[in-house]
């Protein structure tokens, strides 16, 4: 991993709401909560962010937050179709909320957003202009959902993405690599949230 | 399936000498194999001569650069790649299109993965009211899953023919058909997508 310059980088931590990845969350069935424990992705970004906010790299929560029947959600894809159907990620809803222990500290930004990309139709963009953030790191949930689309369009709008292998997690080891081991591979850096964390000392 | 010429447009996306030619500057790389091997080229000509007979839009996405890559943002390997093998310049062999735009087709340019970053794409698809978009194209894994993940937060139904699109390999081919784009797009073969437009 190419050293990460902190005065010039900003970490995500995204769609890490209970809903996700919890047991009991909406989408419990899909083996998503069971890929996280095994990605231990709650502990790995947890450490990374505290690595983050050490160094200086502002830390950005992204939530998917829809409001109750998920009205203006244009159900155009099977994706939107489940978050409706299941009636996930609803403001004020246990669902919606940041897992147990990833939730915002003092100094660290909330963006909120209601399609994949973290960039569609937000704040994020012009946000990390305002920070100065020329790299992105990309931490949390669905891999090869928003993970992945927010990676890409990091990479097009031109941020050096860098995606935490250990810090993502989907609905199996086979999911996961799919997303990681083929676009990825010349679209962003991947690498583990240890060698995240390296890369901004030095 | 029933698509709605209407309502519906056909992007052909990156479908050029530089991407999915033999002589193309990738052609080590797999793709011009891989397209060759699947009838790509012809599938996505055919393609678009079924979507010009039944009334609906044909937009051709072409991945443009400026000789030197002077305005190429080289923030990824992805286009790093491009610019050292001075690949898709403007005005060279190498940018010009294998599908030939007919009259009355559109042309988008872009610069980056997606047809949206940086483009008229959805300005144009909803001029044109289109709320269906078909994608075929090149690379399967880049510009064509990006495009119909971008078309689906955009809010468009998307449908990706699964033989009219070209990439390095079989392996990336199913990386790119068999996840994501399960949950985002509507899967079909071009025979499928053309029966859809209920010609006679």
């Amino acid at each position: 991993m190419d050293r990460i310059d902190p005065k010039a980088a900003a970490m995500i931590i995204q769609d890490l709401q209970n809903d996700v990845i919890i047991e009991g969350g909406a989408f419990a069935d899909s083996g998503a909560p069971a890929h996280a424990t095994s990605q231990n992705v709650v502990e790995n970004v947890k450490g990374l962010a505290a690595a983050a906010r050490k160094a200086g790299v502002p830390v950005i929560h992204v939530w998917y937050i829809v409001e109750q029947g998920a009205p203006g959600l244009k159900q155009n894809a099977p994706l939107f179709q489940g978050v409706k159907d299941a009636n996930a990620l609803v403001r004020g809803t246990w669902g919606a909320a940041p897992v147990d222990g990833l939730e915002p500290q003092d100094g660290d930004h909330v963006v909120e957003k209601m399609r994949m990309n973290g960039f569609y139709e937000t704040r994020l963009d012009i946000l990390l202009r305002g920070l100065g953030a020329e790299t992105l790191i990309i931490t949390g949930a669905w891999t090869n959902m928003s993970i992945e689309h927010t990676a890409r369009h990091a990479a097009d709008a031109g941020y050096r993405a860098v995606v935490a292998s250990d810090g993502t997690s989907t609905v199996d080891d086979e999911w996961q690599n799919a997303a990681l081991s083929y676009a990825m591979q010349n679209v962003a850096s991947v690498g583990t949230c240890a060698e995240i964390a390296s890369a901004f000392g030095g | 399936m029933r698509l709605d010429p209407k309502t519906t447009a056909l992007l052909v996306i990156d479908l050029q000498n530089d991407t999915v030619g033999e002589e193309g500057a990738f052609a080590s790389s797999g793709a011009a194999a891989f397209a060759r091997e699947h009838g790509v080229v012809e599938k996505a000509t055919l393609l678009a001569e079924a979507f010009r007979a039944a009334g609906a839009e044909v937009i051709h996405v072409w991945h443009i650069d400026e000789p030197g890559h002077v305005d190429s943002t080289r923030n990824a390997e992805l286009y790093r790649s491009i610019a050292d093998a001075d690949a898709l310049v403007r005005g060279t062999w190498g940018a010009e299109p294998v599908v030939a735009p007919a009259p009355g087709d559109i042309v988008v340019e872009k610069q980056r993965m997606s047809s949206f970053n940086s483009t008229t794409l959805d300005t144009k698809l909803r001029g044109l009211g289109a709320t269906t978009v078909v994608c075929c194209g090149a690379w399967t894994n880049w510009a064509v899953e990006h495009t119909c993940r971008d078309a689906a937060d955009h809010g468009y139904e998307v449908v990706v023919v699964t033989d009219a699109t070209a990439t390095i390999s079989e392996e990336f081919q199913r990386a790119a058909l068999d996840y994501a784009l399960t949950t985002v797009a509507t899967r079909a073969t071009a025979d499928e997508v053309i029966a859809a437009l209920g010609l006679e």
